[in-house]
């Protein structure tokens, strides 16, 4: 994601968005498809799940339409559709883990979801070495507080700047520093807590 | 927070500064590396227009009505007149059964009327052997 500055398709989405708003079902469609691939792999970091991701992103892209007449041009509309995302993926984290204190059935231990490889992986070793480390990830980005996930996902896997970042999650540049600040603090520490089985996994493999 | 941190954070986020060439990596900048997620796979085939289909679904749904003022005006015309007729329908019950309550009420009455009077004339029988009696010596 670039800035608004240098942003060409920023004014192109837009444009496309009061078409939709005008009714044209086209116009929609050509933004879903410009948009999905990123959107999907942003809700996939945050909820873990394919499944869910896509779920979740059919949401958002619906959240989207429904407001077509009601947003106002500002900034880019994938930094809009980025921060409903966030939002809609941790209240989906929230009512899991509701869901889970409710049947009692797992915790902070429960195991996250499976985490399948996008494409095969040269051999089953290295696949396996690979899972062990996503597992490992997921489970660090778990314990982090829902805030500080979001900046930690948003710098590290969606390469977004910490000015980008403040404008996703409204907030502003030096809240965004201080949360990642206190993430590295709780990395540090879990990731020493997690070293031993990422250790294990790598002898494996 | 201190200022070494803030400068670590910025420079694994913005791409700041790097560390000074044959430096030790630093822990936050190791932990940063290993954080490894699995690559997302793109959207599935037919994604978009399914999307599209459900928001068309429900565009339909939410402006149908307004988007079809002819029959909406009919439909509105129908329900204002069906009201009209229950509200008549409703009146004249109500004038029925208010005859009926007095219809009712008069028989009462005239029932009411004629216990009284019998009482009266049972009473009137009983009392003139009495004054008979008292009048007889």
């Amino acid at each position: 994601m670039s800035d608004e500055r240098t942003a060409p398709g920023a004014d192109a989405d837009w444009a496309a968005l009061a078409r939709v708003a005008a009714g044209d079902g086209d116009a929609f469609t050509a933004l879903v498809e410009r948009h999905q691939d990123r959107l999907i792999a942003l809700c996939q970091r945050f909820l873990g799940d394919r499944d869910e991701a896509l779920d979740a992103a059919q949401e958002v892209f619906l959240k989207l339409y429904r407001h077509a007449g009601r947003t106002r041009p500002q900034g880019q509309l994938f930094t809009w559709i980025y921060r409903v995302a966030v939002n809609h993926c941790l209240n989906r984290l929230r009512r899991r883990r509701l869901v889970r204190f409710l049947s009692l059935a797992g915790g902070a231990d429960e195991a996250p979801p499976a985490l399948e490889p996008a494409s095969e992986a040269p051999d089953a070793p290295t696949q396996l070495a690979a899972r062990e480390r996503w597992q490992a990830t997921r489970r660090i980005l778990d314990a982090l507080p829902e805030n500080q996930r979001a900046v930690v996902i948003l710098a590290k896997f969606e390469g977004l700047s910490q000015k980008q970042i403040a404008a996703t999650l409204g907030i502003s540049e030096g809240a965004v520093e201080s949360r990642l600040v206190r993430a590295m603090r709780r990395l540090t520490a879990a990731q020493e807590a997690a070293a031993p089985r990422v250790a294990t996994g790598r002898a494996r493999g | 927070m201190r200022d070494d941190e803030r400068a670590q954070v910025r420079r694994l986020t913005d791409g700041g500064e790097p560390p000074a060439a044959g430096a030790a990596e630093s822990a936050p900048a190791r932990i940063w590396r290993q954080l490894e997620l699995p690559p997302a796979a793109g959207a599935p085939p037919g994604f978009a227009a399914r999307v599209a289909a459900r928001a068309a679904a429900e565009r339909r749904a939410a402006f149908e009505l307004p988007l079809s003022p002819r029959w909406a005006r009919a439909a509105a015309a129908l329900a204002v007149a069906a009201g009209v007729v229950v509200g008549a329908s409703l009146g004249l019950l109500t004038a029925v059964d208010e005859e009926a309550a007095a219809a009712l009420a008069w028989s009462e009455a005239s029932l009411a009327e004629e216990l009284v009077a019998g009482l009266d004339a049972g009473l009137s029988s009983l009392a003139a052997p009495a004054a008979a009696d008292e009048v007889t010596p």
